[in-house]
């Protein structure tokens, strides 16, 4: 009877019974199964609550709405061009540079592919980059940044996986800049006509004018480190700064959005995408304890001991197990539902937590590009109205790309931890 | 159906009401703690103890805004590979079963909140607590109300992609 009801229960969520029903009404049966009192689903539900670090999410993610409904990136986006644009393959650096930064506000929301993929992929068209090399770029920079602070998804894996948020910020700036390394490095290879108007756009005097046009903007990198490494500001008070901060700069200073218009899509949409995955959050945290309860972990560590001998394997598997995780889970689901089952395991392998989440997510980033069902994919081919088999072709040199790094990020820990061990 | 659909508004429109004011209240209680505490030294926990519990708060109000648009995050392999005819069946039988899940964990949390009263902890300043958690039962009665208004009107396909504000 109880195979039967796990049975419909997996079914239904298989056929696309929202995520966090699924996850709540597995929690409550399997605590009744086993004779403990279902309200314990509740109790860990209402622990969201008392998690302090959680309130930067929806603070940071109200930020980057606001910043990616504004006219910040074009200006970011001239004041780039203006520095990195006479470079060889400077646009093209740019543009992934613009891509990583808006990404990382808005933690992969799909924001970037249609609100700042749409500003970018003009412009390399115009470069006289291929039609495929500027998609490829515009889809596959859609999760950039993703290892950058505040990333959304980096504060998610600390708060479900008990790991400093400060430490996993420091983390991701080497992997995050060996990714737009690569990539820059392809787009050198690609061959533009270089077009007149990048080389007149450079000089003094015009970098100037566009240090002063984004004047406002430029402080916000420096409030969100400086505040927080300098020891003033613990990282929800850096969000809620950079939140009231982004308001009234692009509300009032700038009058990029006004109240009438702007100010209730996106508190409300903001609120939309944040509840939905904090929802899921709190449910998993009631299957979590279950399972906490019954030893699985354990059981899972004891299982994956008797094949996997060392750590090099165990890295390996893991890179495939979360690449096949990436297919099925979008980001946030993946990193609230597999993270508390990993974290023992890899360091029972000596994996370090803040390692392990760095992998974890150049993983999932890879995933959002991976056919068949990788998200920006579709995104992109709503966005730019092209068939999703044309995008399987043009990001695939970008997913290969972004396969090397991912094997130098998950085998020299180093490069995640030099950072974090040279300031802690 | 009108009348259903004139609920279903109503519903969304109070609900981005709330949703703005916890929005707005996060912002800017954190932000005067910061002022208060950095430039007249005075720490106030207790307002600290009330804006964290108004993350539980923007869960569901978020969860129920997301089930009015029907865009929850989901594992949604098998409808790929349906017909047009049979989606729409299968989506009927998948608005049930969530609200009658929704339903299942309402009466726990009204056994919960129950718990919770007999405990009496209070938080911040003297607030019970059970009274900031009675969001628990009222936002899954919500939300199997927004699915049973999503059983008989669902949605013409508005094409919307998950956490994007608007196509530009």
């Amino acid at each position: 009877m109880s195979i039967l009801i796990y049975f419909i229960i997996l079914a239904l969520v298989g056929a696309g019974l929202p995520l966090f029903l699924g996850l709540g009404i597995l929690a409550t049966f399997s605590f009744i199964q086993s004779g403990s009192d279902p309200t314990t689903v509740l109790l860990e539900l209402n622990r969201l609550a008392s998690a302090p670090t959680l309130l930067a999410i929806p603070l940071f993610t109200l930020a980057g709405y606001i910043l990616a409904e504004s006219k910040a990136p074009k200006r970011l986006y001239k004041l780039l061009s203006s520095s990195f644009g006479r470079l060889p393959g400077g646009i093209g650096l740019v543009s992934l540079i613009i891509c990583a930064l808006f990404t990382c506000i808005t933690g992969a929301s799909g924001i970037t592919i249609i609100a700042i993929g749409g500003l970018i992929y003009p412009i390399l068209r115009k470069q006289n980059y291929s039609e495929s090399f500027s998609l490829g770029l515009v889809t596959s920079s859609g999760s950039l940044g993703l290892l950058f602070p505040p990333s959304l998804p980096l504060i998610l894996y600390g708060v479900v996986a008990s790991v400093s948020i400060n430490k996993l910020f420091l983390a991701g700036i080497l992997p995050g800049i060996l990714i737009i390394i690569a990539l820059y490095l392809y787009s050198l290879k690609q061959e533009t006509v270089s077009s007149e108007d990048s080389e007149s756009d450079y000089s003094f005097q015009r970098l100037f004018k566009n240090i002063k046009t984004t004047k406002w903007e430029l402080p916000i990198p420096l409030i969100i480190i400086g505040g927080i490494y300098g020891g003033l500001l613990t990282v929800v008070e850096a969000a809620a700064f950079t939140a009231f901060y982004v308001f009234i700069i692009e509300f009032f200073v700038n009058g990029d959005l006004n109240l009438k218009n702007d100010f209730v899509p996106i508190f409300r949409d903001t609120t939309r995408l944040v509840g939905g995955i904090l929802i899921i959050l709190g449910m998993a945290m009631g299957l979590t304890g279950y399972m906490i309860d019954q030893q699985i972990p354990q059981a899972i560590l004891g299982f994956v001991q008797n094949f996997v001998s060392s750590r090099l394997n165990f890295l390996l598997l893991l890179n495939v197990f979360l690449l096949v995780t990436g297919f099925f889970l979008d980001i946030f689901s993946a990193i609230i539902v597999v993270v508390p089952m990993i974290v023992p395991i890899a360091q029972s392998y000596g994996v370090n937590p803040i390692h392990l989440g760095i992998i974890f997510l150049t993983n999932l980033e890879i995933g959002y590009l991976t056919p068949p069902i990788g998200l920006n994919l579709f995104i992109s081919s709503y966005r730019f109205k092209k068939s999703i088999l044309h995008l399987y072709k043009v990001s695939l040199p970008f997913l290969l790309i972004l396969l090397v790094c991912l094997a130098i990020i998950t085998y020299f820990p180093q490069l995640s931890l030099f950072l974090v061990n040279s300031i802690y | 159906m009108d009348i259903l659909r004139k609920i279903q508004d109503i519903v969304e429109l109070i609900i981005t009401g709330v949703a703005i004011f916890l929005m707005a209240t996060i912002v800017l209680l954190t932000f005067l703690q910061i002022i208060f505490r950095n430039f007249l030294a005075v720490s106030f926990t207790q307002i600290g103890e009330i804006v964290r519990s108004e993350i539980l708060w923007i869960a569901f109000v978020g969860a129920i805004l997301t089930t009015l648009q029907g865009k929850h995050i989901s594992i949604d392999v098998l409808p790929r590979y349906l017909s047009g005819k049979m989606q729409d069946v299968l989506k009927k039988i998948l608005n049930a079963a969530a609200a009658i899940i929704c339903l299942i964990l309402f009466w726990y949390s009204i056994s919960f909140i129950k718990l919770e009263m007999t405990m009496g902890t209070t938080t911040g300043p003297g607030i019970p607590a059970w009274i900031l958690e009675l969001i628990l039962p009222i936002g899954f009665l919500l939300l199997a109300l927004s699915f049973v208004l999503n059983f008989f009107l669902e949605k013409t396909s508005k094409e919307r992609i998950p956490g994007a504000v608007k196509d530009k």
